[in-house]
C-alpha cells in the first residue's frame, strides 16, 4: 500500500510538471501580449512596456519558467493580470461555486442515473425504451440550448425558478466558511439563504446533469446486463438466493467499478468543462474565471486554473482507484 | 478661462413628454404595451418596496478592479465612477466639462499652467476631509501604478503644486488640449486610507475590497464575477434632495444578452445594459419597459493601411469603400438601430464636420474606381476583426460578398482582441485593414482622433498604418490647441482630409440601446461616457 502511494505521488508530480511545461509553453507562444491586455485599449506603447517590465514578461522564457516553478513549490501560483490578486486567492473565491454545482449535479445524475440504468437492464419493454429515449436525448441535446430553453420556460414563462446567479438580488451571501452558499447557510442556520441558494442551483444542475445522466444510465444498463449473464449469477440463483439479493449483492456490486469510474470522470469533466453553462447561468465559478482569464490573456490565471483542474482530476482518479479495492477486495492496488 | 461648477437641479423624469423631447434631440425613449409576463411589474415594485430605493443593473462585462487607479477598462469604471470623483466630470447629457471636486479653474495664457480651486466641505468615505494634498497624493499614486487611462498625461505633467489646501496647480510641458477631459478619470482617494492600508502595495489589496473616495456610493460588497453592490454615502457633498435618488446599487454581471432581456422583462433587474437588437424589436411592445435608443455615438469603421499594396492605391481604397453596402448593414444587421456614417467621427460629436456627406454604396462607381486603379482586374487584401463580435463578422461577410462581385477577394482574419492588437503593431504582422469601434474610449474627441489617425499615435491600439503628413500635422496642432473653436476647426479639416483620402471605410453607426423597467423615473444619457453611467443622476420610484 505504501509503495503504491509513493508511486502515485511521484507520478502525480510528473503529471504536474508536464502540465506546467505544456501550459507555460502554449501560453507564451500564442501571439497575444498579456501586458497589452492589462494596459487596456487606450494604453500607449510606453505604458505597455512598463507593464511588461512590471509583470517580468521581458525576461528570458527559461528564467520566467524557473521563477514560476520555484513559486509553485512555495504554494504561489503567481498574480492574476486581470484581478491583480494572488491566483490562489482567486481560485479560493471561484472554486467553491464550481464544486458546489458539480457536487449537486453529481448527486443528481448518480441518484437518478444508476437506478434508472439498473431498471432499464432488468425490466425490458417500456421502461427500457423510455430510458433509451432519455439517454439519446441527453447525449444529443446541446447543453447550451437546453440551458436557454429551461431559462425561457422555467424563468421567463412560468417564473418558478431563478434565471441563474448564486443568490437573488438583495439576499446577502452567508458569512463564508466553505464559500459554498448552501453549506455555509446551513451551518449558520440561515434558512432563507439556504432555500434561495438551493433554488439557484436547480437549473444549472439539471442542465449539466442531463448529459451526464445519459452516460451513467447507459453504462449501468450495459454492466448490469453483462453481469446478469455471468456464471456466478446463475450459481447464486441455483443456491436459492432471493432475486433481491442476487441483484444487489452480486450483479450491482460487480457492476459498480465501471460505474464509479464513469462517475469520477464525469465529475472531473464538470469541474473543467462546465464553462458554457457557467456563462449562461451567470454562475461565478472556475469556468467563468477561466473564460475571463483567456479573453484577457491572463496567462498566469489560465495556468493556475489548468493546474488546479488537473490536480482535481488526479485526485478523483486516485480516490476511484482506492474505491476499487473497497468494492472488490480481490483487486490489487499493485 | 474660468468654469464654475453647476449643480444638477431638476432632473428629467422619463415621461412621454420627455420621450418626445428626447426624440427631437436625437434621443428616443420608447414605451409601448403588451407582452410582459403577468406579475413582472408587480414584482419589480415589491422589490423596490422591500427597503431602500434599490437599483439593479445587468451588465455584460465583469468588473476587473474597483481600485480607481487600476481601472483601465469600462467594466471597472462602471463601479469606480459611483464611488470616486475627479476634479472635473462631464455635465449630465452633454460633452461639456464641469467642475466636481474643483469649483473652477484657470488656464494660463501659454496653456502650461492649470490652477484649480477646490471644493470645501467634501468628505471621503472614511470621514476625512478632501483637500489639495489628497489630489497630489492621488495623482502620484496614479502615475506610479501606471494602470489608469489618465496616465497618458503623466509625461506631460512637470509639477503638481499645492500652495494651500484649496488650490492645486498643475504644470505641463506643452499645451495639451485633452488635459481636462483626461482628469475626469484621475480619481481622488483618501490619503489617510492609503497610508493606513498601504500594505507594501500602495493599498492595492485593501482597495480591492473597500472604497475611500468622495463619490455618492460606497462599496458594500464585490462578489467577483457575480455582482458589485454599493450603498448610499450619507455625507455626500451634493446631498440627497431628490425624492427618487437611488440608495443602493447592485450591478449584476450577466454576460448572456438574451438573459439580460429576460431579466429586465421579468422585473428581476431595473436596467439591462445590452440587449440583442432582435429582442429589442419585441421589447418595444412591452408596456412595462422603456426602450432607450440613443443615436450616433459608436461608429464601426475599418482602418486601412495605406502604406502597403494594394491599399496604397487611392482608387483601390475608393473602390472598396464604395462596395460596402451601408444601407443594408443598417437595416438588416442593426435592424434599424443605427445610421449610415458621415465620415469617421460619429455625427453627435462636437467636432464632427457637418459638411461631410453620408457614405454611399455604389457598385458601379466601385467598378470605375477599380478600373482606374493599379488593379483593374481586382486583387485580394486582408481584414481582421475581433473574434466573437458578431456585428463585425456579419458586416465583413456582407462586404466580402459585395467585393467579390467586382473581382476583389477579401480574406477575413478573425482574431482575439489581444492577438489582433499585438499583430497590428508591426507592418510585418498586421493585416491590410482592421475593424475598429470609434467611441469615447479616451473620453476626449481630440485624443481619440489623434490616436486613431495620426501615424505618430503612441496608443498601441490606435493608428493601423495610415500615414498622411498633413493629417499628422493638423492633429498635432489640435492636440496643442486649448482654444475650443480653433481645435474643432482643425479636427474638421482632418475629417475632410481623411474622407478624401479614404483613410477608413466608415461602416455603420450603432445606437446605444438600453432597456429599463418603468421603476426608473430619472435617466440621463451621457454622450461623453455612455458606457459608464453615473447612477447618482438616475432615480427610481
Amino acid at each position: 500500500m505504501i509503495s503504491y502511494l509513493v508511486r502515485r505521488i511521484v507520478g502525480t508530480l510528473f503529471v504536474v510538471l508536464g502540465i506546467t511545461v505544456l501550459t507555460f509553453v502554449i501560453s507564451h507562444i500564442v501571439p497575444a501580449d498579456p501586458a497589452l491586455a492589462a494596459a487596456g485599449q487606450n494604453a500607449t506603447k510606453e505604458q505597455i512596456a512598463i507593464i511588461r517590465e512590471n509583470l517580468q514578461l521581458d525576461r528570458p522564457l527559461p528564467v520566467q519558467y524557473w521563477d514560476y516553478l520555484t513559486g509553485l513549490v512555495q504554494g504561489d501560483l503567481g498574480r492574476s493580470i486581470q484581478t491583480h490578486r494572488p491566483i490562489l486567492d482567486d481560485i479560493k473565491t471561484f472554486l467553491p461555486a464550481t464544486l458546489e454545482l458539480a457536487f449537486v449535479t453529481m448527486v443528481l445524475y448518480t441518484l437518478v442515473g444508476v437506478p434508472l440504468g439498473f431498471l432499464a437492464a432488468i425490466r425490458r419493454g417500456l421502461v427500457d425504451k423510455a430510458t433509451s429515449a432519455l439517454t439519446v436525448a441527453g447525449v444529443a441535446i446541446p447543453p447550451f440550448w437546453l440551458a436557454l430553453v429551461l431559462q425561457l420556460l422555467l424563468f421567463a414563462t412560468w417564473d418558478i425558478l431563478p434565471y441563474g446567479g448564486r443568490l437573488s438580488t438583495g439576499v446577502a451571501a452567508p458569512e463564508p466558511i466553505t464559500h459554498m452558499y448552501t453549506v455555509d447557510s446551513l451551518l449558520r442556520g440561515q434558512w432563507r439563504v439556504f432555500g434561495d441558494s438551493l433554488l439557484h442551483l436547480i437549473l444549472p444542475a439539471i442542465t449539466l446533469a442531463l448529459g451526464r445522466l445519459a452516460v451513467i444510465v447507459r453504462v449501468t444498463r450495459r454492466c448490469v446486463r453483462d453481469n446478469a449473464l455471468e456464471d456466478y449469477v446463475r450459481t447464486a440463483r441455483a443456491k436459492g438466493l432471493t432475486e433481491g439479493s442476487v441483484l444487489s449483492r452480486h450483479i450491482l456490486r460487480n457492476s459498480l467499478i465501471p460505474i464509479l469510474t464513469m462517475i469520477g470522470l464525469q465529475t472531473g469533466w464538470l469541474l473543467s468543462g462546465a464553462i458554457v453553462i457557467e456563462v449562461i447561468f451567470s454562475w461565478p465559478g472556475m469556468g467563468q474565471y477561466a473564460v475571463n482569464a483567456i479573453n484577457y490573456s491572463d496567462f498566469p490565471a489560465v495556468m493556475g486554473v489548468t493546474l488546479v483542474v488537473a490536480l482535481i482530476f488526479v485526485a478523483i482518479n486516485f480516490v476511484i482507484d482506492l474505491s476499487y479495492r473497497v468494492i472488490d477486495p480481490r483487486m490489487s492496488l499493485e | 478661462m474660468t468654469t464654475d461648477i453647476g449643480r444638477l437641479h431638476g432632473s428629467t423624469p422619463l415621461t412621454r413628454r420627455t420621450v418626445l423631447a428626447g426624440a427631437a434631440a436625437g434621443v428616443t425613449v420608447t414605451a409601448v404595451t403588451g407582452a410582459a409576463p403577468e406579475g413582472a411589474v408587480a414584482r419589480s415594485r415589491a422589490r423596490a418596496q422591500e427597503g431602500a430605493r434599490a437599483f439593479t443593473y445587468a451588465y455584460n462585462y465583469v468588473t476587473k478592479s474597483v481600485d480607481p487607479h487600476n481601472a483601465g477598462d469600462n467594466p471597472s469604471m462602471v463601479g469606480v465612477r459611483q464611488m470616486y470623483e475627479g476634479l472635473v466630470d462631464f455635465k449630465p447629457g452633454t460633452f461639456e466639462v464641469e467642475g466636481v471636486l474643483a469649483t473652477g479653474w484657470t488656464i494660463s495664457d501659454d496653456g502650461l499652467t492649470y490652477t484649480f480651486t477646490l471644493r470645501k466641505g467634501v468628505l471621503f468615505h472614511d470621514g476625512t476631509t478632501f483637500d489639495s494634498a489628497a489630489v497630489k497624493r492621488s495623482y502620484e499614486r496614479l502615475f506610479a501604478l501606471g494602470l489608469s487611462p489618465a496616465v497618458v498625461v503623466k509625461d506631460r505633467v512637470t509639477a503638481i503644486d499645492t500652495p494651500d489646501p484649496t488650490t492645486v496647480v498643475v504644470t505641463v510641458t506643452e499645451p495639451f488640449a485633452p488635459l481636462l477631459t483626461t482628469l475626469f478619470m484621475a480619481f481622488i482617494v483618501s490619503p489617510s486610507a492609503l497610508d493606513a492600508n498601504d500594505g507594501g502595495d500602495q493599498a492595492q489589496t485593501w482597495l480591492a475590497d473597500n472604497s475611500a473616495g468622495t463619490g455618492p456610493y460606497m462599496l458594500e460588497s464585490w462578489a467577483r464575477d457575480a455582482s458589485l453592490s454599493m450603498v448610499q454615502f450619507e455625507q455626500y457633498w451634493r446631498g440627497w434632495e431628490r425624492a427618487d435618488h437611488i440608495q443602493r446599487i447592485d450591478i449584476r454581471y450577466v454576460t448572456e444578452l438574451v438573459t439580460q432581456a429576460q431579466l429586465v422583462t421579468q422585473g428581476e433587474v431595473d436596467m439591462a445594459s445590452s440587449v440583442p437588437v432582435d429582442e429589442l424589436v419585441s421589447m418595444i411592445e412591452d408596456d412595462a419597459l422603456w426602450v432607450i435608443n440613443e443615436t450616433g455615438l459608436v461608429e464601426y469603421l475599418v482602418r486601412l493601411d495605406n502604406t502597403r499594396p494594394p491599399l496604397d492605391d487611392l482608387n483601390f481604397r475608393k473602390a472598396i469603400a464604395a462596395a460596402f453596402d451601408y444601407p443594408t448593414t443598417i437595416t438588416e444587421l442593426l435592424l434599424g438601430f443605427g445610421a449610415i456614417p458621415r465620415g469617421y467621427v460619429p455625427m453627435r460629436y462636437v467636432s464632427h464636420n457637418p459638411e461631410i456627406g453620408e457614405e454611399v454604396f455604389d457598385l458601379d462607381a466601385a467598378r470605375e474606381y477599380l478600373a482606374a486603379s493599379a488593379y483593374p482586374d481586382g486583387t485580394s487584401f486582408t481584414c481582421t476583426y475581433i473574434e466573437g463580435v458578431e456585428v463585425q463578422r456579419v458586416a465583413s461577410e456582407y462586404w466580402q460578398a459585395m467585393l467579390s462581385q467586382i473581382g476583389i477577394d477579401l480574406q477575413l482574419n478573425p482574431q482575439q482582441w489581444a492577438t489582433m492588437v499585438e499583430r497590428s503593431t508591426s507592418p510585418e504582422t498586421r493585416d491590410n485593414s482592421g475593424w475598429f469601434a470609434f467611441n469615447y474610449g479616451q473620453k476626449d474627441e481630440t485624443f481619440a482622433q489623434w490616436s486613431t489617425l495620426s501615424s505618430k499615435s503612441a496608443v498601441a491600439w490606435g493608428n493601423y498604418g495610415y500615414t498622411n503628413p498633413e493629417v499628422d500635422a493638423l492633429l498635432d496642432e489640435a492636440l496643442r490647441t486649448v482654444d475650443d473653436a480653433r481645435r474643432i476647426e482643425l479636427l474638421r479639416q482632418v475629417q475632410q482630409l481623411a474622407r478624401d483620402d479614404v483613410a477608413t471605410v466608415n461602416a455603420m453607426i450603432s445606437n446605444d440601446k438600453l432597456v429599463s423597467s418603468k421603476r426608473v423615473t430619472t435617466y440621463y444619457y451621457e454622450p461623453a461616457a455612455p458606457t459608464i453611467p453615473l447612477f447618482y443622476h438616475y432615480g427610481v420610484s
